[in-house]
């Protein structure tokens, strides 16, 4: 669903990704692993079309980013690390108007449904924006996922600065995703998330995919330690 | 001695100020436009004064070569008086697009002033004339509030602040080393430019229209000084109290808009309508209707003159006219003359008392906009503000009195009775008529007519600095 | 209108409800304007009730002196008036006609010149220049702050509504972290943005609309015919100065900067349009082309022969008048009758004649000053609008030298009619009060078409704003 062939992003004299190869199917979490400046975020804005490559290509559902962004952007949603929303419109209205600007129109009921199944409690569905929590903001995020019918989920350290129960309600929610075959590139810091909820872990270095492995083959232990090992290398 | 962390306080704020492209493109814009407000204002000064003074002067030959004739021919051919280019009003051309220029003095009528300049201009003139007080009044306050919005809500979006506050510096010091290097930097602007205005002001000191014109140019400085100081402080207050610098901007945009375009046109529309002024049609025909009537509504002309020639007659002791020593003529013709004269005084007054009431709210309202303070206090000390064109007026008016009196006097003394043409006088009386020569009124009379100006800006000041120590006081570095 | 249009109008509403400060905003500007309307109003009753009273005045004056020939006439005053009434030697400077430029229907909105310039004079035979200078009184302080009508709201504060309006649409997305979301959207930002663009403009263009109605309706009937053409280009030059700060707006966030660069920069654009252009083309204008009407002061001065007794000065006089009008010539009596009138008359009349070079020097001097200044009109939107507004209201500068024209020509009327009868030793009949001179303003023609190249320069300019934001807001790299 998700593939980068020899995806490459200078700036400048700075290659912030180094011909990255990397494919994500449907029902994959593929987990991205990297210190700050790796260039897991760049892969992303990447396949998100809000940068031109240097040289290679991102491919979403075999067509590039670059070249059919109408048909590419209708099949992906994206919840970077702090979702920002419209603080003067209610959680539902937010998740209404960006689900109309993609053409899609559910009614009052379904949205509601969508957001208290997406774990935002009840009482701030109709309440103003501002007055939402980090995790709050994050879970609109996932409901506009799911509205959007999206087959690919592109997120950038989405749980991160989330408390340990709200980031584990968002895993759940991944989960439930992957199972109905939603391909999924996460950029983390989370080893413990990554090993847990994804299926499919890369570990970056200045801006190179050095390792990549599926998450059944490792424990969580070994993860840590090679994790740590590729790091002070 | 300052100390030394607000010295590193102010360089800092400079150093940013001057990496702002934006502040740098104005700041030369500002300098641009004041060069050219200040050569414009200097070319016109030049062109109006030398016209004026050659037509003067040509007026004062024609006077004085108008040949012999009868005084009272001589009263009524009259002469010219126009209203001289204060030296300063190359700083701020203040009213003088709209008051009257020059003025017809004869015998009998009090002429109003004529050609006001802006007629001469189609209705583009209604958005103002580029003058050095406009750029200073106006645009730089908008430099000052660019430059200085951001200069909290920056420091508090970047974290800096913390990060200062933490190194042991108070707000108050933080707060002044902002205000002081916003005042060196505008201080550094506008140098150039006081100094080009003190030499030209200097040059032409010497026209005499005006005294004390160095004087009147360091209260502008001075004045002015206040003005552009009450926006630095106030940006900084504001910015300091707004959440982010969208806010803080938009907040100073806004108090720009309101002091400097809306509230001082909304409040002379509506002295306007609270004191309407009467058409010149209804105040002429007021002066004639009691110069017809007496003032009394019931004494005629021809009553007071009766009146007036048995007094003589009484007074002389003697029983016609022909008989009085002098010519009774020129006696009922100053009699008339000043007659007319308290009826003008009064509808003069009472007309007068309507523009000082309309200008008074204004005066009023400039205790709330300093806007307003500075803009009467600039106009005043350049000699182009309505106390000065009052005051031009009633010298002028004087002028004419003396002279139809000397005219009647002479007629009085010289003619006889009922033989117009048997007289004539010459150039000796026409030269026993002084030239007009003008001056406006000194600084120290022109401050006193301006107490609520003055208060204005001294309280702003107060206010501002009060304000600014308050908050100071009270803030700490998270805001809410 | 597909979905996604119709959810970002829909969202845009909501927000915008929302927006307290610009719901306020409107609010006071709505405000003002009516405001204005009414001061627009109460300034050109004032004018109305003067042009009334001296109507009325000059009626009652010529229903006394028609009057007199009817009357026998027993007082000693009753036979003054009839002299004055029928004898042309009295007549001639006493009659008053007042020449009238009655304000436009829609005058209160857009006030320009009217407070500054004389709107009515009393003209009668005696020299033209003595009558001709004379202000209105007026407060130049107020002269100075100018007027508060419709006009100054729709070209001051409309702008800066688009401004505080506009000014955010990309950076506070931006600013706010949204646009990430906006981006994955198949709707491109450059729809988004004219979409909102459009929104707002429909709804403070739909305000200008708003009070323009207002005004016109509480002016003058805008079915009449000759109101419709005044109020419908009115209501399109306030869509077009709209649609042009909008352009400007959109150039701005075009660029993709911060929300406080934009501010500023569509604050200096305000100034730079509605302040340092003007005022910069008003001191070069000046100082380039000085005028000086103190030259044309010496012509108020009033003057006669010098020896009303001396009959050879007066026959001279006669004679160098008359070689300008020789159809007053040859009557028998010239001489004989009414000498002294006939020669002050003919000492007026020369007097005009010899100074009328001088007017027309100056007259032309002011030309061509507005023709230097009218060529830089394009460089501000706003001066162009302030222009295009008081000619359709006819309260521009050029209206005024017009009515100045008609005034020298009402002039001539009135002194062939008394030096008809004057000259030729006719009296004054009452039958001839039914062919008294009248007072006729021309129409200028080419009115609508300074007009309409004004709105057509803004239309162009707006034009081009548009285009260079159409393309640079896609052409940022990314």
């Amino acid at each position: 669903m998700l593939e980068a062939k020899n995806l490459t992003k200078k700036f400048g004299s700075f290659t912030a990704l180094n011909e990255l190869n990397l494919s994500v199917k449907r029902g994959d979490i593929f987990c991205l692993l990297g210190a700050n400046g790796a260039g897991k975020s760049t892969t992303i804005n990447l396949f998100l079309n809000f940068i031109n490559p240097s040289s290679g290509s991102a491919f979403i559902d075999g067509k590039d980013v670059t070249k059919e962004q109408t048909h590419t952007k209708k099949l992906l949603s994206y919840i970077p690390e702090n979702l920002m929303l419209y603080p003067n419109l209610t959680g539902l209205e937010n998740l209404d108007f960006f689900c109309g600007l993609g053409g899609k129109v559910y009614d009052k009921d379904r949205l509601e449904e969508l957001l208290q199944t997406s774990g935002l409690q009840k009482e701030f569905i109709h309440k103003r924006v501002h007055k939402y929590s980090k995790g709050m903001r994050q879970k609109v995020g996932i409901a506009l996922a799911r509205a959007r019918e999206a087959s690919v989920l592109l997120l950038d350290e989405p749980t991160s600065g989330l408390d340990p129960k709200a980031s584990n309600e968002f895993s759940e929610l991944l989960l439930e995703m992957k199972e109905k075959g939603v391909a999924t590139l996460m950029a983390t810091h989370d080893l413990f998330r990554a090993k847990d909820t994804g299926t499919h872990i890369g570990i970056m270095k200045q801006g190179v995919l050095i390792n990549q492995f599926s998450t059944d083959e490792v424990t969580f232990q070994d993860l840590e330690k090679m994790y740590l090992q590729h790091m002070h290398n | 001695m300052i100390t030394k962390p607000i010295n590193l306080i102010i360089k800092k704020e400079i150093k940013i100020a001057l990496r702002e492209k934006l502040i740098l493109a104005m700041g030369v814009i500002i300098t641009l436009l004041l060069g050219v407000a200040l050569y414009a204002g200097y070319i016109s000064f030049k062109q109006q004064h030398n016209i004026i003074h050659e037509t003067q002067a040509q007026k004062r030959q024609e006077w004085l070569n108008q040949g012999d004739k009868h005084p009272h021919i001589a009263a009524h051919y009259g002469t010219f008086v126009f209203k001289p280019k204060t030296v300063l009003s190359l700083f701020d051309f203040g009213l003088d697009a709209y008051t009257g220029t020059s003025v017809y003095l004869e015998a009998h009528y009090q002429h109003e002033f004529m050609f006001r300049p802006a007629q001469e201009h189609s209705s583009i003139i209604r958005f103002g004339e580029l003058s050095s007080a406009l750029v200073l009044q106006i645009l730089v306050p908008l430099l000052i509030i660019f430059l200085a919005f951001a200069s909290y809500t920056n420091e508090r979006e970047s974290g800096t602040l913390k990060l200062l506050l933490s190194q042991g510096i108070s707000f108050q010091m933080l707060t002044w080393g902002k205000v002081l290097a916003f005042c060196m930097m505008l201080f550094a602007i506008l140098l150039p430019y006081v100094i080009g205005l003190t030499i030209l002001s200097g040059m032409q000191s010497q026209q005499g229209t005006t005294p004390h014109v160095m004087l009147r140019v360091l209260l502008i400085i001075l004045f002015y000084g206040f003005y552009l100081f009450l926006f630095i402080a106030f940006s900084v207050w504001v910015s300091l109290r707004a959440t982010n610098g969208r806010n803080a901007l938009l907040t100073l945009i806004t108090c720009w808009m309101f002091f400097t375009i809306l509230l001082p046109k909304t409040v002379s529309n509506f002295s306007e309508s609270l004191y309407t002024l009467p058409s010149m049609r209804e105040f002429k025909a007021g002066i004639e209707d009691e110069k017809t009537n007496g003032t009394d509504g019931k004494t005629p002309r021809s009553v007071r003159v009766a009146k007036l020639k048995e007094e003589y007659l009484k007074k002389y002791n003697v029983d016609s006219v022909q008989q009085l020593p002098i010519n009774f003529e020129g006696v009922s013709m100053q009699y008339g003359e000043e007659y007319a004269n308290q009826i003008y005084d009064k509808h003069m007054q009472a007309l007068r008392s309507i523009f000082h009431k309309q200008n008074q709210i204004s005066s009023i309202t400039s205790l709330l906009n300093p806007y307003i303070a500075v803009q009467h206090l600039s106009m005043a000390l350049s000699g182009t503000d309505m106390y000065t064109f009052n005051h031009f007026e009633d010298k002028v008016e004087s002028y004419r009195r003396e002279l139809i009196r000397k005219m009647n006097n002479d007629m009085a003394e010289n003619s006889v009775y009922g033989e117009f043409y048997g007289y004539k006088a010459g150039s000796d009386l026409w030269e026993e008529i002084d030239d007009f020569s003008y001056q406006t009124p000194t600084v120290d009379k022109i401050l006193v007519s301006y107490p609520y100006e003055i208060t204005s800006l001294i309280l702003w000041t107060i206010i501002v600095i009060a304000l600014l120590n308050f908050t100071n006081k009270k803030m700490k570095p998270l805001y809410g | 209108m597909d979905k996604s249009t119709k959810t970002l109008i829909h969202y845009e509403w909501k927000t915008f409800t929302r927006n307290k400060f610009q719901l306020l905003l409107l609010a006071i500007t709505f405000v003002f304007a009516l405001y204005a309307i009414y001061y627009g109003k109460s300034e050109i009753n004032a004018q109305l009730d003067t042009i009334e009273a001296v109507k009325n005045l000059e009626e009652k004056e010529f229903a006394e002196y028609k009057a007199s020939f009817q009357k026998e006439l027993v007082t000693l005053e009753q036979e003054q008036t009839h002299d004055i009434a029928s004898r042309p030697a009295y007549a001639w400077y006493r009659h008053g006609y007042h020449a009238i430029l009655y304000p436009h229907a829609l005058a209160p909105l857009a006030i320009g010149q009217r407070d500054l310039f004389r709107y009515y004079y009393r003209l009668t035979g005696m020299s033209l220049h003595y009558q001709l200078y004379e202000n209105e009184l007026a407060n130049p302080v107020n002269l100075l702050a100018g007027n508060f009508d419709l006009s100054f709201v729709l070209i001051y504060l409309f702008p800066l509504l688009i401004i505080t309006f506009c000014y955010g649409l990309f950076s506070s997305e931006k600013e706010n972290g949204t646009l990430a979301l906006l981006k994955i959207q198949v709707i491109s930002i450059r729809k988004i943005m004219l979409i909102k663009l459009a929104f707002y403009l429909a709804i403070i263009t739909g305000l200008a609309l708003l009070v323009s109605l207002i005004g016109i309706l509480s002016t003058a009937n805008p079915i009449k015919s000759e109101n419709l053409m005044a109020s419908s280009l009115w209501l399109i030059g306030a869509i077009v100065y709209c649609v042009f700060w909008f352009a400007v707006m959109f150039v701005i966030i075009s660029f993709r900067k911060s929300s406080s660069f934009n501010a500023i920069t569509a604050a200096g654009c305000w100034l730079f349009f509605l302040i340092v252009i003007p005022g910069m083309l008003n001191v070069i204008v000046t100082v380039k082309y000085p005028v000086s009407s103190v030259t044309l002061a010496g012509l108020t001065r009033r003057t006669g022969l010098e020896n009303e007794d001396d009959e050879k000065e007066a026959k001279e006089v006669i004679t160098e008048f008359l070689h300008y009008k020789p159809e007053l010539a040859d009557s028998d009596s010239l001489i004989k009758n009414n000498l002294m009138p006939k020669a002050y008359a003919a000492f007026t009349s020369l007097k005009d004649i010899h100074n009328q070079e001088e007017v027309d020097y100056y007259n032309s001097q002011i030309n061509k000053r507005n023709k230097w200044i009218a060529n830089f009109y394009w460089l501000s939107p706003a001066v162009n609008m302030q222009e295009i507004f008081s000619q359709i209201t006819e309260t521009d500068l050029n209206t005024f030298l017009v009515f100045q024209d008609a005034l020298v020509s009402f002039h001539r009327d009135i002194s062939d009619f008394y030096f008809k009868r004057l000259f030729w030793d006719k009296p004054i009949l009452l039958e001839d009060y039914s062919e008294l001179p009248v007072f006729k303003m021309p129409k200028s023609d080419n009115r609508y078409l300074i007009v309409f190249t004004g709105l057509s320069k803004i239309s162009l300019i707006a034009l081009l704003a548009f285009i260079v934001g159409y393309i640079k807001i896609n052409s940022i790299s990314k």
